[in-house]
């Protein structure tokens, strides 16, 4: 079976946005990679007139 | 719809729909003026909609014929799909009809505060007034607001006026599978679309939270839906004028839909003028002969859109003596800085932002599977399809929507054109599901995962079933108090035992919808809202409270414009408190004034039945 170089970019992309979702929502990994996260969501999110 | 015979035509299951979504927007125009005439009674409601449904009702039994054949091929198709998607259709299906539980979630803010509120007052009133202290915002479109208002008219608890936000996002979901269809996706894009309609929380906050954006969603995506189907020169008369009339009703249904939605619904109904553009612009006669065309489709687009608009204005000229009345007030609600981010996060916000007032995200598969338009065996030229015409129309929609309202990344001012993205996104994951078997199993497997991800997830919030069967059999007639309003439910209720009718309530709270609908209507006005002056001068505030007839106050503690404990403390002599009720952040008092200076200048009338008015008292 032929594996294309579009196809990898296509499977890692869903697997990335997924990975970011299930993170969001849930699955929170600790330590560094947890710690990159919480930056990345915490750059999505503000009160009223902040 | 027979008024449109030459419309284009579709699926029985999909015209019900179309009709029933038609009909919506015709009843919650035609019920505005029972209601400003002060008669929206049972015998008016039940004049106007048992013909109609009579009619709907032989319409059904003419085309009941086609049910069985159609669910016959809808099986058939299921049988012969692979068991990987089989499962996926099933989880849908159950994540829809799950979503009538949502009935039992938490009403939201604005729905407590208004959404909700006036249709309860209009039902008991039998008449559309200002709603105090939304004496200005009052002036927006309620196409859905009159719609429920017949639901508490019919006696129905508030868990059913919800439920039926619900069934207008099932119509929305089969529209959704409609114009996936007519882009040409096959059944297996079809599922992917309406699971990623399913796990958008911006969409499945509307099923049961009290809020009304999702009508004006509905009534975007058959505008979308009709204007689509424009093409065909046979059928584009009708096409244009149905897509005219929803586009009116879904921008009186959410005003903000005439930024994002009439470009994009333009952009469909010129596509093909826009692809022989450079062919006609070379010879003047060719020139001329379309914008013609154009004109002719504009003009009657706008006389049909504009026909949706006129029971709005006419209530607004009724009730504010003004038709074109707007409210003031922007859309800064973050600052240039934050704006900045949100701006340069799209489309990321929208799956994974969480801004304040965003209420709901879109799916992330629709962040993951529309890329993959991108990636080759890359479309051949030229790129004028369906799948085409829409991305175009609703990624059109949604640049103007960024450049105008930047500080807005609040999906439900735009969701029409959101979901319409989905289209082009299922597109793509079924194109690339088509591209070998690893492919075909990620493709799934992720839109698998996020569902059962969005159960797991939400299922406490969402599908809380016991609580839902509560709510609908009606064991209490407002519905299960859940989250915040497990506080407040004793304490509505103490008040709107003891209270006499048309007492004068004073709120410090905007979240009226369990008072009874009496005390709502002689409640705190705008124009007496407590101002923060008042907490440096509390005498001014006592004697304004008993002039203006004040017998009850009803507080929440995180109602911040005044502080209430302050006022309490330094109120006169003169001024007796007695608590009702008190529990968590909430509390009601009942007030009685003893040799208080001044006269009471202002009393409540009943000046028909339910109805009551705040009048001079001498």
């Amino acid at each position: 079976m032929k594996i294309t170089l579009a196809q990898l970019i296509g499977w890692c992309w869903i697997a990335i946005v997924l990975g970011l979702y299930a993170a969001e929502v849930r699955y929170r990994p600790s330590g560094a990679l947890g710690s990159l996260l919480n930056s990345f969501f915490d750059s999505m999110t503000a009160s009223y007139l902040h | 719809m027979r008024a449109f015979a030459h419309r284009p035509k579709e699926s029985q299951m999909v015209e019900m729909v179309l009709a029933f979504l038609l009909g919506q927007g015709i009843l919650g125009s035609v019920f505005i003026f029972p209601a400003l005439a002060g008669m929206f009674t049972l015998p008016a409601l039940f004049g106007v909609t048992i013909p109609l449904a009579c009619w709907g009702l032989w319409h059904l039994f003419e085309t009941s014929g086609t049910v069985r054949p159609a669910i016959s091929r809808l099986y058939r198709e299921f049988r012969n799909a692979p068991l990987a998607w089989q499962i996926t259709t099933v989880f849908v299906a159950f994540i829809l009809l799950a979503g009538g539980c949502s009935v039992a979630v938490e009403i939201t803010d604005d729905a407590r505060a208004f959404y909700l509120v006036l249709p309860k007052v209009v039902a008991a009133s039998h008449r559309l007034v200002a709603l105090p202290l939304y004496e200005d915002f009052s002036l927006v479109g309620l196409l859905a607001e009159m719609q429920l208002a017949a639901l508490f008219l019919l006696g129905m608890p508030g868990g059913s006026a919800r439920l039926f936000c619900w069934i207008t996002a099932l119509a929305g979901a089969v529209i959704l599978a409609a114009i996936s269809k007519r882009a040409g996706l096959g059944r297996r894009g079809q599922i992917i679309a309406l699971s990623m309609l399913v796990t958008s929380t911006a969409v499945t906050w509307l099923w049961g939270t009290g809020k009304t954006d999702f009508f004006a969603a509905a009534y975007g995506l058959c505008a979308y839906y009709y204007a689509l189907r424009s093409w065909d020169e046979n059928s584009r008369k009708h096409a244009v004028l149905l897509a005219g009339l929803f586009t009116g009703f879904a921008i009186v249904a959410k005003l903000s839909y005439l930024v994002p939605l009439l470009p994009g619904v333009f952009i469909l109904l010129y596509w093909q003028e826009l692809q022989n553009l450079a062919q006609t612009w070379r010879s003047h006669e060719q020139r001329v002969a379309l914008l013609r065309r154009c004109v002719v489709v504009a003009m009657l687009f706008g006389a049909v859109a504009a026909i949706a608009f006129v029971p709005q204005l006419i209530k607004n000229w009724m009730l504010y003596g003004d038709v074109l009345k707007t409210l003031g007030g922007g859309f800064q609600w973050f600052s240039p800085e934050t704006t900045r981010r949100i701006v340069l996060t799209y489309p990321l916000v929208l799956t994974y932002g969480n801004y304040w007032a965003q209420l709901g995200n879109i799916s992330p598969l629709l962040l993951a599977f529309l890329p993959l338009a991108l990636l080759p065996p890359y479309l051949q030229k030229p790129w004028n399809g369906p799948v085409a015409a829409l991305a175009t129309a609703a990624l059109a929609g949604l640049v103007i929507w960024v450049m105008l309202f930047p500080a807005v990344p609040m999906p439900r001012y735009f969701l029409a054109t959101l979901i319409l993205l989905i289209v082009p996104a299922s597109w793509a994951a079924e194109r690339f599901s088509l591209r070998g078997r690893i492919s075909a199993h990620v493709v799934w497997a992720a839109t698998l995962l996020i569902l059962l991800l969005f159960y797991k997830v939400y299922s406490s919030f969402f599908f809380n079933w016991k609580d839902a069967y509560r709510n609908v059999v009606s064991e209490q007639v407002e519905g299960i108090p859940s989250g915040s309003e497990v506080d407040s439910y004793p304490v509505y209720r103490s008040l709107n035992q003891i209270a006499e009718p048309g007492a004068r309530v004073f709120t410090l709270t905007y979240f009226k919808f369990l008072l009874r609908p009496d005390l709502i209507q002689c409640a705190t006005r705008a124009s007496e809202s407590p101002t923060p002056s008042d907490v440096e001068n509390p005498e001014s505030f006592w004697r304004r409270m008993h002039t203006q007839g004040f017998t009850y106050l009803l507080v929440e503690d995180a109602y911040n414009i005044v502080a209430v404990d302050r006022l309490i403390k330094t109120k006169p002599a003169w001024v007796t408190f007695e608590t009702i009720t008190k529990q968590g952040t909430w509390g009601a008092y009942r007030i009685t004034y003893q040799n208080a200076p001044g006269k009471i200048l202002l009393t409540t009338r009943e000046v028909a039945p339910g109805a009551w008015d705040v009048v001079p008292a001498h």
